[in-house]
């Protein structure tokens, strides 16, 4: 067949309509692929290398979601995949639009998200030459994706992104990124093969669940740590299961939030840098600490070899190069987490509850804290604020929050019901994440509430995004706590540094002028004002709205194990 | 940096040919900063087999080589020996 795509300028496609291109073009057989694959939703921005692609694309059901920022397109695709479980896709041009999803592949890569992110490249026989646009992607992306493909043959694109797909999703998910040369995606395709990848999930090893059951039967002060692996999996009632079977308290990372109801009288709260100090102390008590769909990243861990010094360990993780790394396990469980406590569930038919004392022992030490959490909460601040938010929006809603000190707050104060109801960049703390990640949000659950919390340093790293949201009349609610400052910085430094506030005092805009300006709706709320009537007010109005409440500027989170240190020199407000 | 023991381990790997699984291969080890105290390639256009010796505790180096495994084009890791 004539290869007629090869005849038009890679540089300057002139928009001849796609039909002569027919049968099949490089740039036809991408839609094809991400139909085939259940796509809906694209977010992206398009660019002279990626024109083909886009020239394609209406004429088939894909709804492209056009950002402001390629950064933001890749938090979209984020967003929209954790809160739905499957594939987020986006989109870029070469050069500085690949440049931008870097950020956005860096985090999803962290968190374990499945993405998949297409690239437009400069032609091929204009790659190495230092042309207009061009980056080799496909290196740079290496270290943040599972994989990263450069598609050189026309025949390889369609397999290459189905592949692409079942990377992303497969075993621990992560970003995968397919990068292809326009004249590729003008190129006349000859094959629609899809070769199936090699199995990546191993089988269970029996004799460890057994091991990790007896061990459970025989723990008297056990605790179960649940992180982002357990919602991966769809494993929350196998995890509550387990709770009950054993009576075991339990206890989520940051991405775990929302895994166990926080309503449940076995969920203790979370522990690491910002976690609750009870929980930090049970877990330097325990005799067992059964780690599922977690890595023991240093903000929980800390100075790791004084982290669970009395605890045999159970690891159970999907990815067999996470078993060993930071924490040697007693018992480690290369699985998923849904199959892996299943299996121990099966071998836990009769159990008794050795844990009653230790159960009361950890409620006993969590009074003072509920006691002065109490206190604080009618004050006005970011506990009024986050129960204002759940009171109001109600038990569906979804909490996508920024990364900083109201970050820390929400995860300590947001009372989580529903399950994978909490996004946030945990890994990577990526500033900026929210907003765009709440499109996609937004996006899956076009009649859910979706709450954005971020700070007045964050919200101002994607804030063209409102042009976004305006365009797709997304219903997104978002709160800024707005300090002044980049506040997470500003309290280490008056930690660490002797208060030199270098460079952490910021200014922004007025957010309600700011709101208007993209024909949106926002308020000012000052100290002392009516959280309550402001956050009703938001979630009355149709769409967007924005609520800048503005806060003590020097207010702390509490407590904090400074970095690398353990929970003994963990700093208390009320020390 | 992991500990390490003075006492190299080595290990073998067999990966698709070309430069992008090599290059993708030499990330990886890199960017998880593995011990290597020596490295040898020998790439060919179908395959490429690399002899790599990495100084830290035979538990550790087991962890490297669960995760050289799990990369797409590697298709084999073993220990010579073993």
């Amino acid at each position: 067949m004539e290869n007629t795509a090869h005849k038009a300028d890679f540089d300057a496609f002139d928009h001849t309509p796609a039909i002569e291109y027919k049968p099949r073009i490089g740039s036809e057989a991408m839609c094809e692929a991400l139909l085939d694959e259940g796509i809906e939703h694209l977010f992206g921005y398009p660019g002279g290398a990626i024109m083909p692609f886009y020239d394609a694309l209406p004429d088939y059901p894909l709804k492209h979601v056009l950002t402001r920022h390629e950064q933001a397109a890749a938090h979209a695709a984020d967003g929209y995949a954790r809160a739905t479980g499957e594939v987020g896709v986006c989109i870029a041009t070469s050069g500085p639009g690949a440049t931008n999803l870097v950020t956005g592949l860096a985090t999803a890569m962290m968190d374990s998200v499945p993405m998949v992110a297409i690239t437009g490249q400069v032609g091929r026989p204009a790659m190495g030459m230092d042309s207009f646009q061009e980056t080799n992607v496909m290196g740079m992306a290496l270290p943040f994706t599972k994989h990263s493909f450069l598609v050189e043959d026309p025949d390889e694109l369609y397999p290459t992104i189905r592949r692409a797909f079942e990377i992303a999703r497969s075993g621990r998910p992560g970003p995968v990124l397919v990068d292809v040369p326009k004249d590729v995606q003008f190129a006349a395709c000859n094959d629609n093969g899809y070769r199936r990848l090699k199995e990546a999930v191993p089988p269970i090893a029996s004799p460890g669940l057994e091991a990790a059951a007896l061990l459970l039967k025989k723990a008297k002060k056990p605790i179960i740590l649940a992180g982002h692996g357990v919602t991966l999996a769809g494993a929350e009632l196998e995890l509550v299961r387990l709770a009950e079977k054993t009576g075991t308290p339990v206890v989520t990372t940051l991405l775990g939030l929302s895994a166990i109801s926080n309503d449940h009288p076995l969920y203790i709260g979370w522990p690491g840098m910002h976690g609750q100090a009870s929980v930090n102390r049970a877990i330097d008590k325990c005799d067992l600490l059964f780690a599922v769909g977690m890595r023991f990243d240093d903000r929980i861990t800390g100075n790791a070899s004084k982290f669970a010094p009395n605890a045999k360990v159970i690891h159970i993780d999907i990815d067999p190069s996470e078993l060993g790394k930071v924490v040697k396990p007693t018992v480690g469980i290369t699985a998923d987490a849904k199959a892996a406590m299943r299996g121990v569930l099966g071998h836990l038919d009769s159990v008794e509850d050795n844990c009653a004392s230790w159960r009361a022992e950890i409620k006993k030490s969590q009074e003072s804290e509920k006691m002065h959490e109490e206190t604080a909460r009618p004050e006005y601040g970011p506990i009024r604020i986050m129960d204002a938010i759940k009171e109001i929006a109600g038990e569906e809603v979804r909490l996508v929050t920024d990364v900083g000190q109201h970050q820390m707050w929400s995860a300590q104060f947001f009372k989580f019901t529903k399950k994978n109801s909490h996004i946030t960049s945990g890994g990577l703390g990526t500033m900026g994440f929210a907003l765009p990640a709440a499109m996609g949000v937004a996006l899956a659950y076009p009649d859910e509430p979706v709450w954005v919390v971020a700070g007045d340093g964050g919200i101002q790293m994607n804030i063209q995004e409102l042009a976004t949201i305006r365009d797709m009349g997304l219903n997104i609610k978002v709160a800024i706590l707005n300090n002044g400052y980049l506040g997470m910085v500003r309290q280490w430094q008056q930690f660490f540094h002797n208060r030199r506030y270098s460079s952490t005092p910021m200014t922004g805009p007025d957010y309600e002028i700011f709101a208007a300006a993209y024909g949106l709706a926002g308020k000012t709320i000052h100290p002392g004002g009516d959280i309550e009537e402001a956050v009703k007010w938001a979630n009355e109005t149709e769409g967007f709205a924005i609520v800048d409440f503005h806060i003590d500027s020097e207010a702390n989170v509490y407590p904090m194990i400074p970095s690398g240190m353990s929970v003994s020199e963990m700093i208390e407000e009320h020390a | 940096m992991p500990e390490t023991t003075g006492t190299a381990i080595a290990i073998e790997a067999k990966m698709a040919g070309g430069i992008y699984a090599l290059n993708r291969f030499l990330m990886t080890l890199q960017n998880k900063r593995m011990p290597v105290k020596n490295l040898e390639v020998n790439m060919g256009e179908e395959e490429t087999k690399a002899t790599i010796r990495l100084d830290c505790p035979h538990e550790t180096a087991r962890r490297y080589m669960s995760l050289l495994e799990l990369l797409e084009d590697v298709h084999e890791v073993w220990e010579p020996g073993n």
